[in-house]
């Protein structure tokens, strides 16, 4: 028997462990690629430099201030993250068990050309700025369940999570005197979501829960970004950038089948016999914080700058102001040999977890550090850098319980990248 | 902080900052950018490269002398010279022929060729630093990329090789092949001007002289050993070139107060590493 059922069907299996609620590509943090290949050495501090093709995305006004004619490309080469939530289960001998999910991906994730026009400049980038290929495989034996009596025998979880979001579109800026420039981008906004999730429990008693969900989410809007750069004296660059994601269209899809054996679901879905299905669907669309970054940049030589950077992002519904900070450096060992550093945070958008409440969306703030080495060759130069992210904080993966865990988020991700000026 | 707030310290900014900004932008310019500022970049790349098809002809025309510990010597002693040519050049490269005739070579891009003979004809590693500074002096002066006299449209005869090297079509690749060919013609045969071999006498002196070698080197192989490379036929023939460039290299002995000064002229190490060579 197939009986539908709009919306919460997972509730039923939520009350023995719920699906995790977090996650669902990282809404929850703002940083989660670097874009372009100077400025993913940078730490993305980059806000007051933005002197080539990924000005674009940075600050559209420093492509103004680009000394040349240029194009660049880049590839994560290598994409890594995994989150673990410390002892999230417990086992019938009263020993805990971690929660693991990984990220792997690779992603060709910004391209930009910028053309010099007298004092203007015209710029035209494609970013990835998010990339998620969330996978969790994972099988538990002889757990504790909140009944006591009837422990659970097998739980296993498979989750496949891609949610990738891009940017693709023109940039002009006008440079009004030496020192001061202004510029905007406006991009095309495309976000591509599935999330697909697994749960199978089965019980001491022979007893089982079954849940089987699938959600996607495709999404149109754009992004406008308009920046000012300002050289206040010859080594000292400022730089100011506004953005905000307005999006115009969104099918978002859900359908969800579940069948409960054990009786322990509440009235609605109490029938063991049954199979739960529900499709359902909407065109609800999703906000996104107005942003602000203040950059400013030293350049103490032709061989070593400093920049650092603070990206203020509104508070919203359920999302928390934040301002993020991005520190780096850059310094030519030789003429044609430059190295980079950055330090940077990405700090959770959410609040943070208190006592007593129940259904909490996690909250671990990240920290990065990020390096890379340059080789020029003529007008040409090869990039090859790494990016460590690393963060702990707290989550609460299982529905209706108060019970909080431990999380910790480490990231790495090395990236390729090549540029050529003409 | 709202949106408001934002907005506000944008317009206050573009209202009263902006007038009082002055004329700046070159700092943030890096290394790399000043390199590839440079339009000498992209003229030394193909200078090069130009270089490099006319070395390929001279060995053409000249084989290797096979002999390792000889040619690293000399390049030892070249790259020590070629230390103080500063320029687009960074890189020489230096090889001994296989042939008997006193003479040496140079291509653009850092070529640089010394006979076996002419090895022989030496008698220290002063000689040899001084020969081969004299070759430098020719790259440097850029004498064969002059003389083959191929101009772009603006009247550069540096751009002029660029765009042949850059050229992809049919007509680019003739010319070039030709401009190699009248290189090959001036190395074998008709010769330098003569104001470009006092030019890159007087040159390498300086040189031979800055690495710490003695500075009559050079006069002293040319009054062993004779002129190691053919000059072109000047107007005023009647006047012989040896004696016309040993009275230059006098004079600028003379402007720098060099006639006096005693440099390394180092005997046994040059016999050291050119004992195996043999006619």
């Amino acid at each position: 028997m197939i009986t539908l059922k709009k919306f919460g069907i997972s509730a039923v299996l939520c009350i023995i462990i719920g699906l995790p609620l977090t996650g669902y590509g990282d809404d929850y943090h703002y940083v989660n690629i670097l874009v372009g290949d100077r400025a993913s050495g940078l730490g993305g501090a980059y806000t007051a430099i933005s002197d080539d093709p990924s000005g674009c995305y940075y600050n559209p006004a420093g492509i103004a201030f680009a000394p040349h004619n240029s194009l660049s490309g880049s590839a994560n080469a290598f994409s890594l993250s995994r989150k673990i939530y410390k002892d999230a289960l417990e086992n019938t001998g009263g020993g805990k068990i971690d929660w693991e999910q990984e990220s792997f991906s690779i992603v060709p994730n910004f391209f930009g050309i910028v053309r010099k026009l007298g004092n203007g400049a015209i710029g035209f980038s494609y970013a990835v700025t998010d990339s998620i290929k969330r996978r969790q495989k994972q099988s538990f034996q002889n757990i504790a369940s909140f009944f006591g009596d009837n422990p659970i025998d097998t739980y296993s979880i498979n989750i496949n999570d891609n949610d990738e979001t891009y940017l693709l579109g023109p940039s002009y800026a006008y440079r009004f005197s030496g020192s001061f420039s202004v510029g905007a981008t406006v991009y095309a906004y495309y976000r591509d979501k599935e999330i697909i999730r697994n749960q199978l429990i089965i019980f001491d008693q022979g007893e089982h829960q079954l849940m089987n969900s699938y959600e996607t989410e495709i999404s149109w809007g754009y992004k406008p970004s308009f920046g000012v750069i300002w050289e206040p004296m010859e080594t000292v660059s400022i730089g100011l950038t506004l953005s905000k994601i307005m999006v115009v269209t969104s099918d978002n899809e859900f359908q969800e089948m579940s069948r409960d054996t054990t009786g322990y679901s509440d009235d609605d879905f109490s029938d063991t016999n049954a199979i739960y299905f529900d499709r359902s669907g909407n065109d609800d669309t999703p906000d996104f914080p107005f942003t602000a970054a203040l950059g400013a940049a030293w350049f103490i030589s032709p061989r070593l700058l400093f920049s650092g950077d603070l990206v203020y992002y509104e508070e919203m519904t359920d999302r928390s102001e934040i301002v993020n900070f991005a520190l780096g450096t850059e310094y030519y060992v030789t003429d044609s040999f430059a190295l980079r550093a950055g330090f940077f945070s990405d700090y959770s958008n959410t609040p943070l977890l208190g006592n007593d409440r129940i259904n909490q969306v996690e909250h671990v703030d990240i920290y990065g550090a990020s390096l890379s080495a340059t080789v020029f060759r003529g007008m040409s130069g090869i990039t090859l850098g790494v990016t460590k992210g690393w963060g702990s904080g707290e989550a609460q993966i299982v529905s209706n319980s108060p019970q909080i865990q431990d999380v910790e988020i480490d990231n790495l991700t090395i990236f390729i990248s090549a540029s050529y000026s003409y | 902080m709202s949106t408001k707030i934002i907005y506000s310290i944008l317009v206050f900014w573009l209202i009263a900052v902006v007038p009082g900004s002055g004329e700046t932008g070159e700092a943030r310019k890096r290394i790399s950018d000043l390199k590839r500022a440079s339009p000498n970049e992209s003229v030394s790349a193909a200078e090069i490269q130009f270089g490099r098809q006319l070395a390929a002809r001279i060995l053409g025309n000249y084989p290797l002398y096979d002999d390792v510990k000889a040619n690293r010597y000399i390049n030892l002693v070249g790259k020590g010279v070629a230390r103080y040519a500063g320029g687009e050049i960074r890189e020489y490269y230096f090889a001994i022929l296989d042939s008997d005739e006193v003479n040496a070579f140079a291509a653009p891009g850092g070529y640089v060729f010394i006979t076996k003979g002419a090895v022989l004809k030496m008698e220290n590693e002063a000689q040899l630093a001084a020969v081969l500074g004299h070759e430098i002096a020719h790259i440097m002066q850029r004498h064969v990329i002059k003389e083959l006299d191929i101009r772009d449209d603006k009247g550069s005869a540096i751009s002029g090789i660029a765009a042949l090297i850059g050229g992809a079509s049919g007509g680019f690749r003739e010319t070039l092949d030709k401009a190699l060919t009248d290189a090959e013609e001036i190395l074998f045969n008709r010769g330098y001007m003569i104001e470009d071999e006092i030019e890159a006498d007087q040159a390498g002196i300086i040189l031979a002289s800055m690495a710490g070698y003695h500075p009559g080197a050079l006069k002293n192989f040319l009054t062993h050993a004779g002129a190691f490379e053919k000059v072109k036929a000047h107007p005023d023939g009647d006047h012989p070139v040896l004696q016309r460039r040993i009275e230059k290299i006098n004079a600028v002995l003379a402007e720098h107060g060099l006639q006096h000064m005693h440099g390394q002229k180092i005997e046994e190490r040059y016999y050291d590493y050119i004992k195996k060579i043999r006619y």
